[in-house]
């Protein structure tokens, strides 16, 4: 065997720059290997879509740059007023048209009207445009869905690798009360909870994060916290000396995490449809989602049995941006899924 | 009693303290409980680990050989704490440790160990940490120890007595009392009465008890190298990491000096240039690649001591004999003590000074190990050894038959393990108790009635 | 390259230039290149190597046990039978090859059985395709090409001619059956229709064969020992009387007083029923034990095939060499071992030339460029080595 020759002056890169470079390659090979799944790209493409139509397109729609008060024509006014008038499509208070002599423009009397070349999606039984409304959506959607996926994965897996490594009592603990909130129906625990609180959008992340963190997830990661629990290289941390919180945090955690990853993409699926839900009952305080646009449809007697479909307009585009986000989730889910889990891989 | 006549018997505590064994087992125990069938009230017991006493020497590669559930892997674990023994004590010798005598005129009274992480000489008394006590029949214990607070807080030194061995003293309550290391005590002719035999124990402190940070400096002295290399390597750290992790649990240097001495140790394991391993992931490496790491990582903390259980057995052929020879060399090197724990006897025979073979948790044959292999005692050892498998078709074998096969050992009679499956067992087996080791010549040992 | 057929035995099994690899993400793993070895009946081959040196592909290969990503690149695999003209109408239209009178030898595609001492062969020679009469000896040996088999006809002669120990197989016994009746399935598969009493008593002399006392038949697997499974596990692959058995690793979880008991019996099993045998295992001691003949493994290839002795006393191959002097013994002189240098190659990139080469002391500029070819070194001794130690 070559015994050592220490070299002089070994000359390494910082710590730091090494662990980017790392974190970047490991990155690039998860996407190479994301990049196989087909159905993953799909989900990908799908709420790349979305995105770039809530965050880029709405955005700017939306107004645009302010112009300055100097600019001869339309000055103080946003660029795309003309384009995007507020007053007709803000998808709340937009309001319907009216005939006028002066304005010489076409005369929606009866709302809601079907798609035309002004709303391209119709509008809504106030004479909103369901478009911008649909646009507006894309936002609750999505910071809703994330920002409770978040919590969830964050509690899920802290308890899921805290009642996998000390057992007893505490596993015991946490797993009864997922079972709890597993049997618990949750849509009629929101309606209640609603009735009980104010519930607006932060709050309603909130509670559905709290929710799916104690429920079936920490099931799940459990199961495969105690797989790694029981590996040597934990036993080989002990020996070396590391405390509780460092196998943990250190050797648990970082094992159990692309799994929690991937449960994160099922969450959001299931938060977005919660708060769909929710607002379809109207009892969340949130100015516009897509449960709330169904929600109208509803109270203004539209989604009758006789005339749902003389007034597809109104309740299939939130329906069908529902089915598609919350679909496009999963499918990434689906999509990692095969990276996690070697067994599932094409080989 | 006179004075003159206990003089020997501390001499030859520190004779033999030169020569003495690192790590020293006493009757240790582990019983994992069982419960047959569903709803049984009744507690039953394996007997993992039953009664088991050895030692191991400075720089000595001790083999622990037998079946599966025979207690080795357990023996490995409650060396190095990952699991607590039921009975029985861990003994290990520590560098820090020193056992001190109080005197009091011209006796000694007491005898207490001390932790001097740079020496007795550099020793600030005012901060010692006492590990241990050991005072003769009948004295009170709770007055030693405040005596011993009383001198920790009053004690007073000179560096030029010091380095003779005269630590401190101090005048509580009329009478000088002082602190002395046995050396001096043997040349200035102090009485110790019958102090020897404990001064002995207090050179190894009982790791059976250890908590807290005590454990955790106690993890420093002992490192464990397990079986399966693909297993034992967390996939998600880099090969630093690995090897970090020990020094970074125990605050041991800056990230800059760690650097380095991770460095080091892969080069001395064989991973060269280190900086080509360093940043990579277990997965990137070869089985025994990742086995180096996993000596490097045992090694990085400078322990006096490693539990290997067997650390070759997965890997290939032409790669298991190159981590043999390394782990031989490092033991040259640091002179570090191995136990090795292996199921392999050509393997043990390669690697180890000594070993015991096991049987049911019981060692049943222990010696050096060129005696016990050549020259079996025990029926157990000797049908193992025949039915080793030997690379060579032109040597025929005779193998020995056993009856039965192993079981294990829930709720064992009080008679010899092996009793059933012995091809020499008589009707005195069967009454007596387990056959306790017998020393039989040359340092060979063996439990059994019959030879 | 054709192996002469040894005039004194009967051949069992003939494999030439087996190719198989294996697709991946990575690459195309060559697992099994070129390997040429002949069995003979009542002889135990013994395959030694590293762990993914392919040792198990060429098994699994043999009986078409591939799995998906498997890519069967080329090469035959005969397996030989007594010659009855019954069964060879069986194989009309499938490659056969018929040895007799010592090294007589036709291949060719079956066309015809004319009578019960003539063939009809059609081969390719001179580059074109001809219909041979063949006058066929009631002693030859009808070897069926198991390569070019279809599923049904390859089925029967899984079990019945060929049965495989699988490693850890003891852990395939399903825990919810009786053990006797699960070898009783593997029967009644296999042979349908004999009455139960006889397959019962079939098994009973089949738990007596192996060391098993007959009560146990009505057993569940948990009530079994490790080695007692293993045993179990043996009888099953013995049900079907097949004339060759190939065992994978079959003691390597076993303890060693256990292993040496059941290696022993097995070696007495295959002289009693004068079977043939494969055993394949990375323990060169237990090949020792139980073998006739070794073929070693490397990367891949066979380095090398002789007779047990031969192969201890006189290795050609340096790997065969190395891998000898890698093994601590118990017996004899207390040496320090060598370490070969190196790691074994990543078979998705073999090095050229000799795949051993890069780790070789005897290593030259030939050794790096070309394959040596796997040639007869002495009698009954092959081995592909540039520089053969003797």
């Amino acid at each position: 065997m070559a015994t050592a020759t220490t070299a002089p002056q070994r000359q390494f890169d910082p710590i730091w720059r090494v662990r980017a470079r790392l974190l970047r390659r490991g990155a690039l090979e998860s996407w190479a290997m994301f990049r196989e799944s087909k159905i993953g790209l799909t989900g990908l493409a799908v709420i790349a879509i979305f995105f770039v139509a809530g965050f880029v397109i709405h955005p700017v729609l939306w107004g645009g740059p302010t112009l300055p008060e100097w600019f001869p024509i339309a000055g103080g006014q946003k660029l795309w007023a003309p384009l995007w008038d507020g007053k007709i499509y803000d998808p709340i208070l937009g309001r319907p048209l009216v005939w006028s002599e002066e304005h010489e423009t076409y005369i929606f009397t009866d709302f809601p009207a079907p798609p035309s070349l002004r709303h391209w999606l119709g509008t809504d039984p106030y004479g909103r445009d369901i478009l911008s409304q649909i646009l507006h959506g894309i936002q609750a959607a999505f910071v809703l869905g994330i920002f409770a996926a978040l919590i969830t994965v964050f509690i899920g897996t802290t308890i899921g690798a805290i009642a996998a490594y000390y057992g007893g009592f505490v596993d015991t603990f946490f797993m009864r009360l997922a079972d709890i909130i597993l049997l618990f129906p949750l849509i009629a625990f929101l309606i209640v909870l609603s009735g009980l609180m104010q519930m607006d959008f932060w709050s309603l992340a909130i509670v559905l994060g709290i929710y799916g963190g104690f429920g079936s997830i920490t099931i799940v990661l459990k199961s495969q916290a105690l797989a790694i629990k029981v590996k040597p290289y934990i036993e080989a941390a002990r020996v070396a000396g590391g405390g509780h919180g460092h196998i943990i945090f250190r050797h648990i955690i970082p094992n159990i995490l692309p799994l929690s990853f991937l449960y994160m993409m099922f969450t959001v699926t299931s938060a977005i449809f919660s708060e769909a839900v929710l607002s379809f009952f109207g009892l969340v305080d949130i100015k516009m989602s897509w449960g709330l646009m169904i929600n109208i449809t509803r109270d203004a007697g539209y989604l009758g049995a006789t005339n749902m479909m003389q007034f597809w307009w109104l309740w299939m585009p939130a329906g069908l941006c529902i089915t598609f986000l919350c679909a496009a989730f999963y499918l990434v889910g689906r999509g990692l899924d095969e990276i996690v889990n070697p067994r599932l891989r094409a080989r | 009693m006179n004075p003159t006549a206990t003089q020997p018997e501390i001499s030859q505590v520190l004779r033999t303290k030169e020569r003495d064994a690192l790590v020293r087992i006493e009757r240790l125990s582990k019983l994992y409980p069982v419960s047959k069938g569903l709803f049984a009230r009744t507690r039953n017991f394996i007997h993992a680990v039953d009664d088991l006493s050895f030692e191991i020497g400075k720089g000595e590669v001790f083999g622990l050989i037998g079946e599966s559930g025979c207690g080795k892997t357990t023996t490995g674990k409650l060396l190095v704490k990952l699991t607590d023994p039921t009975k029985g004590h861990i003994y290990l010798r520590d560098q820090e440790r020193y056992p001190l005598l109080v005197t009091q005129g011209d006796r000694a009274i007491g005898a207490a160990a001390v932790r001097a992480p740079k020496g007795l000489t550099s020793l600030n008394h005012q901060q010692m940490t006492l590990l241990d006590v050991a005072l003769p029949e009948g004295s009170d214990r709770r007055r030693f120890s405040e005596l011993l607070q009383q001198l920790k807080r009053q004690g007073r030194s000179d560096p030029g007595r010091r380095a003779q061995g005269f630590i401190l003293s101090a005048e509580i309550a009329g009478s000088v009392y002082s602190l002395v290391t046995p050396e001096y005590a043997l040349s200035a002719n102090i009485r110790t009465d019958s102090l020897a035999k404990s001064l002995e124990q207090l050179y190894y402190g009982d790791i059976a008890m250890l908590e807290g940070a005590r454990l955790k400096s106690f993890r420093r002295n002992v490192q464990m190298i397990f079986q399966d290399p693909y297993e034992s390597l967390n996939p998600r750290m880099t090969i630093f990491d690995i090897v970090n992790e020990p020094l970074a649990v125990q605050g041991i240097g800056s990230l800059l000096e760690r650097e380095e001495r991770v460095a080091e140790m892969l080069e001395h394991v064989g991973l060269t240039p280190a900086s080509s391993f360093m940043f990579r992931f277990p997965h990137e490496l070869s089985g025994g690649q990742r086995q180096r790491v996993a000596i490097a990582r045992a090694m990085v903390l400078n322990p006096s001591f490693i539990v290997a259980d067997e650390p070759t057995s997965m890997l290939d052929v032409s790669i298991r004999i190159g981590v043999m020879n390394l782990m031989l060399e490092l033991r040259e090197e640091f002179q570090i003590s191995y136990l090795y724990i292996t199921h392999d006897l050509a393997v043990a025979r390669y690697m180890c000074d000594r070993i015991a073979v096991m049987y049911l948790g019981k060692i049943v044959e222990m010696g050096p190990t060129e005696e016990v292999i050549q020259n079996p005692l025990h029926p157990y050892t000797r049908a193992l050894i025949s039915a080793v498998p030997i690379p060579d078709p032109t040597m025929r074998r005779q193998p020995i038959e056993l009856k039965g096969s192993i079981t294990k050992p829930i709720d064992t009679q009080p008679r010899c393990r092996f009793y059933e499956r012995c091809p020499l067992a008589t009707s005195h087996c069967a009454e007596a108790d387990h056959p306790p080791l017998v020393d039989k010549g040359n340092g060979h040992w063996a439990a059994c009635y019959e030879i | 390259m054709t192996i002469a057929t040894a005039a004194h035995k009967a051949p069992m099994l003939e494999v030439q230039d087996l190719t198989m690899h294996y697709f991946t993400r990575k690459g195309e793993v060559k697992a099994v290149d070129d390997v040429t070895f002949t069995l003979y009946k009542g002889e135990a081959l013994g395959l030694v190597g590293e762990s993914g040196c392919g040792k198990t592909s060429i098994a699994i290969t043999l009986l078409r046990l591939l799995p998906e990503n498997a890519l069967f690149k080329k090469g035959h695999v005969f397996f030989y039978r007594p010659y009855d003209p019954q069964k060879a109408q069986r194989y009309i239209g499938f490659p056969v090859k018929i040895v007799q009178n010592g090294n007589e030898a036709y291949t060719g595609r079956l066309r015809e059985v004319r009578s019960d001492a003539q063939l009809l062969l059609q081969a390719r020679t001179n580059g074109r395709f001809q219909e041979i009469p063949v006058q066929v000896d009631p002693k030859a040996h009808f070897g069926v090409d198991l390569i070019a088999l279809d599923e049904p006809r390859l089925q029967e002669i899984r079990w019945k001619g060929i049965s495989m120990i699988f490693q850890a197989a003891m852990n395939a016994l399903n825990p919810v059956y009786k053990v006797g009746d699960q070898i009783a399935e593997a029967i009644n598969t296999h042979t349908p229709g004999q009455p139960p009493d006889q397959v019962r008593e079939k098994i009973a002399q089949l738990f007596q064969l192996v060391g098993i006392d007959p009560a146990m038949i009505d057993r569940y697997p948990h009530e079994y020992s490790g080695g007692m499974k293993q045993r179990a596990i043996i009888a099953m692959a013995l049900s079907c009387d097949p004339d060759l058995i190939i065992a994978d690793e079959p003691t390597t979880a076993l303890d060693v007083i256990v292993q040496d008991k059941i290696l022993r019996e097995m070696r007495v099993i295959q002289k009693k029923l004068n079977m043939s045998m494969i055993y394949i295992s990375h323990d060169i001691a237990v090949i020792a034990e139980v073998s006739d003949k070794i073929g070693v493994m490397y990367a891949g290839k066979m380095v090398e095939v002789a007779r047990c002795e031969t192969i201890f006393q006189r290795p050609v191959h340096p790997y065969t060499k190395a891998l000898m002097s890698a093994f601590p013994s118990i017996k004899g002189e207390r040496r320090k071992l060598e370490s070969m240098p190196g790691e074994p190659p990543d078979l998705i990139k073999p090095p050229l030339g000799c795949r051993f080469h890069p780790r070789c002391p005897y290593a030259t500029e030939q050794c790096a460029k070309e394959d040596p070819a796997f040639k007869p070194q002495h009698e009954e001794h092959f081995a592909a080595c540039w520089h053969p130690l003797s």
